[in-house]
């Protein structure tokens, strides 16, 4: 069985501090309902609960932020990231969030699949 | 001694969006504003003179908060009041404080100074700076030991050895004890706020403008510093600060140059309003394009009149006053008023009638206001960055922004008028 594929492209966002915060365009946005679920395994945790947007953020101190209502996903950098370090740390950033919601998707199928 | 929790000491006056912080007029500012005014008092003062008058400006309103946050607190003993001080002073997203000091005095060790670090990010890269950056840390370092040891205001003197502004790589105040013992000015609380406000109003979309404030302020209300003592939200860096510091450093540098170089007096007011328009072109901004706005309000759409609901919206759960939209003219006029502002508040108890109308920070915001609602394209993803601000302003700003009522004045509200220059 073939793992799904997910694709997403990084793109600078607004920030007051130069290339901490990063957007996560998800090819199909609807994933992004999925991208709690797949990266709470992956030592996340969930640090605001306000309902209209979830944060989670890592033991490294990396942040992921998800708007429900719209799909939107933006990648904050802890701010101790060194500034040269930044873009490299978003990429693998968003390396880690393909490969958990392909994984996700691929168990998410497997579990349905089962009798 | 009781828990110190950030949100149940916060308040707002009813109906005039006033904060108060343990009853201290508190603001919500990012490092856009925090760095632009300091650089601004010493461009004026020169950085020796301009540290000192930030340094007392802290002190003095760092010392009424820490006394009144241990009252609250329940703290007594000075291990007790020196811990609440350091831990509201993070709380309020001002960096980590570390103080071994007593009355003889001793040494404040700071890491990620709100000021300093703030400055390092935005700066450090291209210029390099002579003076350390933390006043605000060092008056308020100096504060909590003469609190916890109950010693007169001005007993302790503060003086940062060591910033990383100035990439060291950390900061290091002394603090020693001191002959120059400074007057406490006259109070500057909620019964003044309270006094120098005019009736409340609305104006044009309050049923858009008060839930999104609503929001913003419950939102803001789980805010507090990091294990570090930052507050990142809404993609910027915040603080909780002391509406005296901002009041005080201002008018305290006009009065100054008022008095030494009285033709430069409008230049200095040009900076202080520049002050405000860089807060909210870019904080205001900053916080439209957040995805915490987007959750809670939406996507942005390119209507001017909807921005420029959202930024009396956003102003309101600052703590900046009661703004509302008075009169909206698309690419011609915007009017802006506020029954209330903490600029008018602080002048009126402390200077009393002004002659000229002083309320530059709602001058800029009213200047800016009209930027953000006509010159920024919302559906094409805007960076907030210094080029951004250069790219748009370099020529000036093609709106001109007039205060024509002022509270400081006498007037029971403010005004400030914003036309396009045809």
């Amino acid at each position: 069985m073939s793992r799904p594929q997910v694709a997403a492209t990084l793109e600078l966002s607004n920030c007051c501090v130069r290339e901490l915060n990063w957007e996560c365009e998800l090819e199909r946005r609807e994933l992004s309902n999925q991208l709690v679920a797949a990266l709470l395994p992956l030592g996340y945790r969930a640090s605001n609960d306000s309902g209209f947007v979830v944060e989670l953020v890592h033991t490294n101190e990396h942040r992921v932020v998800v708007v429900p209502r719209t799909g939107r996903v933006q990648l904050r950098l802890a701010y101790t990231t060194p500034q040269p370090e930044r873009r490299g740390a978003a990429e693998q950033l968003l390396r880690q969030i393909v490969d958990a919601l392909a994984e996700f998707l691929a168990q998410s199928r497997a579990d349905s699949d089962s009798p | 001694m009781n828990e110190l929790k950030l949100s149940s000491l916060r308040r707002y006056l009813l109906l005039q969006e006033l904060m108060f912080m343990a009853g201290q007029p508190a603001v919500y500012h990012c490092h856009h504003f925090n760095l632009f005014l300091d650089q601004t008092i010493d461009d004026a003062l020169g950085p020796v003179q301009s540290r000192k008058l930030r340094t007392s400006a802290a002190r003095e309103f760092a010392s009424r908060l820490i006394r009144a946050v241990c009252e609250r607190v329940e703290a007594q003993t000075p291990p007790e009041k020196l811990q609440v001080a350091c831990q509201i002073f993070a709380a309020m997203g001002h960096g980590k404080l570390d103080l071994n000091a007593d009355a003889q005095g001793g040494k404040a060790k700071g890491s990620h100074l709100h000021y300093g670090f703030a400055w390092h990010e935005k700066y450090g890269s291209q210029v390099r700076r002579r003076d350390p950056a933390d006043a605000f840390a060092s008056g308020f370092a100096a504060a909590a030991v003469e609190v916890a040891f109950g010693l007169t205001l001005g007993s302790m003197a503060a003086e940062e050895r060591s910033c990383v502004a100035m990439r060291a790589s950390g900061c290091d105040i002394d603090l020693t004890p001191s002959a120059a013992l400074e007057n406490e000015g006259g109070p500057v609380g909620e019964a003044e706020s309270k006094a120098y406000v005019g009736p409340p109003e609305d104006g044009m979309c309050e049923e858009l403008i008060q839930p999104i404030a609503a929001g913003l302020k419950e939102f803001t209300s789980g805010v507090a510093g990091d294990e570090r003592g930052l507050v990142q939200a809404f993609g910027v860096f915040v603080t909780m600060h002391l509406a005296g510091y901002y009041n005080r450093i201002s008018y305290d540098a006009v009065a100054a140059i008022e008095q030494t170089a009285p033709q430069s007096v409008g230049v200095l007011e040009d900076l202080l309003r520049e002050s405000g328009h860089v807060c909210v072109f870019n904080t205001f901004g900053g916080i439209l394009v957040s995805p915490e706005w987007e959750g809670l309000v939406g996507p942005l759409p390119n209507d001017p009149l909807k921005i420029v609901a959202f930024c009396m919206a956003i102003g309101r759960a600052l703590g900046m006053g009661r703004w509302v939209i008075a009169e909206f003219e698309p690419e011609k006029r915007l009017v802006l008023r506020t029954s209330s502002s903490y600029e008018s508040v602080y002048y009126r108890a402390r200077h009393g009638i002004a002659k000229t109308p002083v309320e530059y920070l709602f001058q800029g915001a009213a200047l800016a206001t009209a930027q953000l609602a006509h010159r920024v394209n919302w559906t094409g993803k805007p960076q907030f960055t210094p080029e951004y601000y250069k790219q748009l302003f370099k020529g000036g700003v093609p709106w001109r922004a007039v205060q024509t009522r002022a509270i400081v004045c006498g007037d029971p509200i403010s005004e400030v008028v914003v036309t396009k220059i045809e």
